[in-house]
């Protein structure tokens, strides 16, 4: 097929008519900025060709312009040597024309589709082969699509590629029964059934060894019962078993005899000891009896002669406590007198200090009633001298302000003026501050007024008014003057410091007050007046008598203190004596108690005898069976043995008995654990487990021989589909090596089974498709598609091929080179580029088509 | 005098028939039980008052309680008839084994055990004399004993279990007996186990055979003896079928499905009792591979009439034809299919996977024409 013109309206940017008229069908070229809608030419084309009319899909609803309207395509086709003119409109007032140029045949709607598949054949999508960038190569592969004349292309120029879809069945078999065994690593891996089997085989064969060794147990266990039960027997039977059991016996007779005996022996030494301890302590009693009666006789005897000396010495005790007392009552006589004496001396003082406290006290009351008729403070006179400064200086101010009058009498004159009553002197000096009248006598009156200005009138003001503040200050202070009051200023003063002074010695005298000394001095009189010491004497008389009394204390404090030694040691005599007599009477009434009442004590002791002779007897019994049983008990050497001979055959029984014993467990256990063994029926579950594992394993050999053939099964089969697929890509691959050549030179492109490039081989090395660089896939892509289209045209169907700007990433250099076969494969068939490398793509040559407006009336309208 | 009895032996009771599939082997041991059942009756029908059973009571020593506690209940169910039990070699009588403890947990009053090695008055006038076996295998001969036993006038049985000398034995026990036993010892009648099928050693001497087959042997199990003996002339012994299974084994040798036809017309002819029957097949030849899969076809067709069809394909060898290589269909396929021919050929261990795998292409194919049509 070919392409000659391009129509469209309202189909993509194209909401106005656009025609691409006039393509050669052998190179054309559409060159133009971004946004030319090339992409949309190609969309549209594809679309007219393949999409019904009718069809709603989404790659119609994109061809829909933005502002609306329904896509008309137009499409001038040549196929089979005719040409076709195809028209579609889409979404709204959908139709479809199919016009036979040459006849004018037109067919519509449903037959024109009809028509339209018919004419490009069983190609399907392969009527037209597209290359847009980016386009995934996947999506142009021949075999997932199906393309019927591709196919036929292929099988025409080779044999036997068609296999039907039995092999393919075989092979999906194969491979799904294979995986049912084998997993896909390298090496395979047992799964599914087969590993299922093989762990069925190896539980089997644990489950039959444990069950063997079951079963061997079992056996010994057979074998040793036979054995203990023959042993047991022989034990049992045995005539040694049971002479062995009298021996023992008869052995442990003889030592508990002999134990006995000497268990015996030991008794009766027991009892001649306690009969000894007794006797020893009935004739101790004895001894102890008649020793307290002796020793209670002497103390009597001793209390009798010791109560004369008792008399003596109370008496001389009672003399010298007497002589005692009288020297300590000297001495305290002398004592008193002395404190007599010192009571008047503190008597004498303390009137001395009285008389001086009450002097200072009376000149202190003195001072203090004067003080209190002196009313001039010191700040009362302070704030006067103040204010008189003050009067002064205001009154110096007015005065210097007020007319000053001098009084000059004339002779005769002189008294003539006064002035408020009063005659003025010669030569006085008036400073009136407010009128002055002064009477002249017989002349009249003279009034002075003095002028005042207004500080004058504040002056005077503050005058008068600090004038009688003055004046208030002395009435306070009790002063007519100033100087009255700085008088009674230095008075008060001064009776300050005369009560100062007193106050100061009434302390010195009597610091505690005077009313406490004025008590003081009273008890100490009364004190004295008690003691009857003279009141009146003097400190030098005290003294002296005070020294008298001190010589009379020391003599009385000597003869006090041999009084006491003679005392002392009286009383200690006395003291000494009732503590013999005390100890004495208190042992003699112990011992009193000990022995009795004398009228009793006979017939203790007789008792006492009596208890004597019998233990003295019971020995004798006792020492007479313990020689008896001396004689009959055998010695240390003749008892061990004994006991070692009754331990032998006790050994020996025992260990028949313990033999016996545990053959008889041990046949039990045995039994016991073959009740188990036949519980589980170990010989028949092991000889089934045999059986099965036989089976099992026969059957997992089958399947591993299964799996084998399977795999070799599957090896053939994919390498017989590698053979087809090579074969099958043959056509392709001759028609892709000259473009392949023109790019990369001594390169191989491996095609995978759907004929998508799957790798590029250089030399060595092989590299797979998706790892290429994006430019050398997209040049590879765009080669395979000219191989497509090569192969299509060598067998009578060609197709055009659109390549929208699918070799953005490829260089200068291989740019030439892809123009060489792009211009190489337009002698075969059609290839219409669409470009926005308007410079680039100068040098491809062919005929370059570009947008115009379309014309037709129809569309027009 | 007159005694009639049933002689049987090799009972196997417990026997587990493990090799067989989903609930055959049930079915098998169960058949074991209810042969006691067939021989009562048949010992009753033929006016037996006694029941020789001459060993292998039991497969194993080691039989459950619960199992053996059934037998004993099975035989006490027929108190007309006495049980003489003899241990053999599967069930030695030693300490520890099956008859210790069911001597311990008391058995039924009509139910006899020979334990030991003593003659034993089984009936007015009939003296048996037992040679039980104490251990698996045994250098001596049991039953040397015999010929010193003076029993007067009585009837002498001999009940024995082992290989007489000079004939083969089915059992693994190394027991030899000696076939003059019988003269020596002045047996009226030697009941004898061990060999699974019927067989007259001498007219005084029988192996009863087990009474229901128990493995594939061409030697007539699956029978009692009634063995009656009047005066000093020979015993009259009459062969009774107890079996409840048939066991059979075939060989055939194939060259193609059809020769199957034999053995497929011996199991139709067996009706109904077909599946009271097990057939080990066992096949040899070389046939095509079309053939190969027809005759596991017709295997598969033929085995649902029997009980058991255990089949032995080892000996059966498979080739590809041309025909059958031209039959797939495929060029693919046939030529896959002519390497694996040419590999199969070459002999190895890689020529039978080789061979397999061309079964399996084969087997794929006929499926996969089958699918696609």
């Amino acid at each position: 097929m070919k392409i000659h013109a391009i129509r469209l309206k309202e189909v993509g940017r194209f909401s106005a008519p656009v025609a691409l008229e006039g393509l050669s069908g052998g190179l054309d070229v559409l060159a133009g900025p971004n946004e030319l809608g090339k992409s949309t030419i190609l969309k549209a084309v594809n679309a007219a060709l393949f999409v019904p009319h009718t069809s709603k899909k989404q790659e119609i609803e994109e061809l829909r312009p933005y502002a609306g309207g329904a896509p008309l395509i137009e499409l001038d086709i040549e196929t089979r040597g005719r040409p076709w003119r195809l028209r579609k409109q889409y979404l709204s007032s959908r139709s479809a024309e199919l016009r036979d140029l040459t006849t004018g045949q037109l067919s519509r709607g449903a037959d024109a589709e009809t028509q339209l598949a018919a004419l490009l054949g069983a190609s399907g999508h392969f009527a037209l082969l597209c290359v847009a960038q980016g386009a995934a190569m996947a999506s142009m592969a021949p075999v997932r699509t199906g393309g019927a004349t591709f196919m036929a292309a292929i099988e025409s120029e080779v044999e036997n590629i068609a296999d039907g879809n039995v092999s393919r069945l075989v092979a999906d078999r194969v491979r799904q029964e294979l995986a049912g065994l084998h997993t896909s690593h390298n090496p395979p891996r047992p799964t599914g059934k087969l590993k299922k089997a093989l762990d069925a085989r190896d539980d089997l064969a644990r489950r039959h060894a444990d069950a063997e060794r079951r079963l061997a147990s079992a056996q010994e266990r057979l074998d040793r019962l036979g054995t203990l039960r023959n042993e047991l027997a022989q034990v049992a039977d045995s005539e040694l078993a049971r002479s062995g059991e009298v021996l023992a016996a008869e052995a442990r007779h003889a030592f508990d005899e002999a134990r006995e005996a000497r268990r015996k022996h030991a008794a009766a030494e027991q009892s001649v000891a306690a009969c000894q301890q007794q006797l020893n302590s009935a004739k101790l009693a004895l001894e102890i009896f008649d020793r307290d009666a002796a020793t209670l006789e002497k103390l009597e005897a001793a209390a009798r002669d010791a109560l004369p000396m008792r008399a003596e010495v109370e008496e001389r005790a009672a003399e010298c406590a007497n002589r005692l007392a009288r020297a300590r009552d000297a001495r305290d006589a002398m004592k008193g007198a002395l404190a007599a004496l010192e009571r008047s001396r503190r008597a004498i003082e303390c009137a001395e200090r009285l008389a001086t406290a009450q002097a200072a006290h009376e000149r202190r009351v003195a001072a203090l009633d004067l003080l209190s008729e002196n009313a001039a403070e010191e700040k009362i006179v302070e704030a006067a001298r103040r204010e008189a400064s003050s009067i002064d200086k205001l009154e110096a101010r007015l005065c210097a302000a007020a007319p000053r009058v001098t009084m000059r009498y004339s002779a005769g004159g002189a008294g003539k003026v006064t002035v408020e009553g009063r005659m003025l002197g010669d030569g006085e000096v008036l400073n009136p501050r407010r009128p002055l009248t002064l009477e002249i006598e017989g002349i009249g009156v003279l009034t002075i007024a003095p002028g005042q200005s207004g500080d004058d009138a504040h002056d005077a003001a503050d005058l008068a008014a600090r004038q009688e503040q003055l004046a208030s200050l002395l009435q306070r202070a009790g002063a007519t003057s100033l100087a009255d009051a700085e008088q009674l200023l230095s008075r008060r003063r001064s009776l300050e410091a005369d009560v100062a002074a007193a106050t100061a010695q009434l302390k010195a005298a009597a610091p505690e007050g005077l009313e406490r000394l004025q008590r003081s001095y009273d008890d100490l009189l009364a004190q004295v007046r008690s003691l009857g010491a003279p009141e009146t004497a003097t400190l030098d008389d005290l003294e002296a008598r005070g020294a008298e009394l001190g010589d009379g204390l020391a003599a009385a404090e000597k003869t006090l203190a041999e009084a006491m030694r003679e005392e002392r040691a009286a009383r200690d005599a006395l003291a000494d004596l009732r503590a013999h007599h005390d100890a004495r009477a208190q042992q003699i009434e112990q011992l009193i108690a000990t022995l009795g009442a004398p009228e009793k004590r006979t017939d203790t002791r007789r008792e006492k005898l009596a208890a004597f002779t019998a233990a003295s007897e019971a020995l004798n019994a006792a020492v007479r069976e313990a020689t008896a049983w001396r004689d009959s008990a055998p010695d240390n050497a003749r008892l061990s043995d004994l006991k070692h001979t009754a331990d032998l055959a006790e050994t020996a029984h025992k260990r028949v008995r313990d033999e016996l014993a545990r053959l008889r467990n041990d046949v039990a256990g045995v039994e016991g654990e073959l009740r188990s063994d036949r519980g589980g029926d170990v010989a028949a579950l092991c000889a089934e487990l045999g059986e099965q594992l036989a089976i099992t394993d026969a059957h997992c050999c089958d399947l591993q021989e299964e799996a084998a053939a399977l795999q070799l099964l599957a090896q053939e089969l994919d390498a017989a589909g590698t053979r087809a697929r090579d074969r099958f890509a043959k056509p392709v691959v001759q028609r892709l090596e000259p473009y392949l050549q023109l790019i990369l030179p001594q390169a191989r492109l491996v095609l995978g089974e759907d004929l998508a490039p799957e790798a590029l081989e250089r030399g060595s090395a092989r590299e797979d498709f998706a790892r290429l660089s994006g430019g050398t896939q997209e040049q590879l892509g765009l080669l395979v598609r000219l191989a497509f289209a090569r192969l299509l045209a060598d067998t009578g169907v060609p197709a055009p091929l659109i390549i929208d700007d699918a070799v953005v990433n490829t260089d200068d250099e291989r740019l030439t080179r892809l123009f060489q076969a792009l211009r190489h494969a337009a002698q075969s068939h059609q290839v219409l580029v669409l470009t926005c490398r308007q410079r680039d793509f100068e040098h491809l040559g062919g005929r370059r088509i570009a947008l115009a407006t379309w014309e037709d009336a129809r569309a027009a309208a | 005098m007159r005694f009639t009895f049933l002689h049987t032996a090799d009972w196997q009771i417990g026997k587990r028939f493990g090799s067989f599939p989903d609930d055959k082997p049930a079915v098998l041991r169960d058949q074991r039980l209810q042969a006691v059942d067939r021989l009562a009756q048949a010992a009753l029908a033929g006016g037996c008052t006694a029941v020789l059973v001459a060993g292998d009571v039991f497969d194993t020593e080691t039989v459950p309680e619960a199992l053996s506690g059934h037998l004993f209940a099975r035989l006490k169910g027929y108190p007309r008839l006495a049980w003489h039990l003899l241990p053999g070699n599967h069930d030695p009588a030693r300490a520890g084994g099956v008859w210790s403890g069911l001597a311990a947990s008391g058995i039924p009053e009509n139910v006899h055990l020979h334990l030991e090695a003593k003659a034993s008055e089984i009936a007015p006038g009939v003296v048996l004399l037992p040679a039980p076996l104490a251990s698996k295998r045994t250098e001596s001969d049991p039953t040397a004993w015999w010929d010193g036993v003076d029993t007067g006038p009585a009837i002498r049985i001999g009940l024995a279990h082992g290989s007489v000398q000079g004939f083969g034995s089915a059992g693994d026990a190394n027991v030899s007996i000696d076939p003059a036993r019988v003269k020596s010892a002045r047996l009226d009648y030697l009941a004898l186990g061990d060999w699974h099928g019927t067989t007259r050693i001498s007219e005084r001497a029988w192996y009863s055979g087990t009474p229901e087959p128990d493995g594939f042997r061409d030697n007539d199990p699956g029978n009692a003896l009634i063995v009656r003996i009047d005066g000093l002339g020979a015993p009259e012994v009459e062969v009774v079928r107890t079996a409840h299974f048939t066991w059979t084994r075939r060989t055939l040798k194939l060259d193609g499905a059809d020769q199957l036809a034999p053995v497929e017309a011996e199991v139709a002819a067996l009706g109904a009792s077909a599946v009271r029957s097990l057939l080990a097949l066992e096949l040899q030849g070389l046939v095509p591979l079309a053939e190969s899969a027809r005759i596991e076809e017709r295997l598969t067709k033929l085995e649902p009439h029997l009980f058991h069809l255990a089949r032995d394909l080892k000996g059966l060898a498979t080739f590809a034809a041309a025909d059958d290589i031209e039959a797939l269909g495929s060029p693919v396929l046939a030529d896959i299919a002519q390497r694996l021919k040419l590999a199969g050929e070459e002999g190895g261990a890689s020529a039978a996977v080789a061979q397999r795998a061309l079964r399996r292409l084969f087997t794929l194919a006929r499926q996969a024409e089958g699918a696609d049509s």
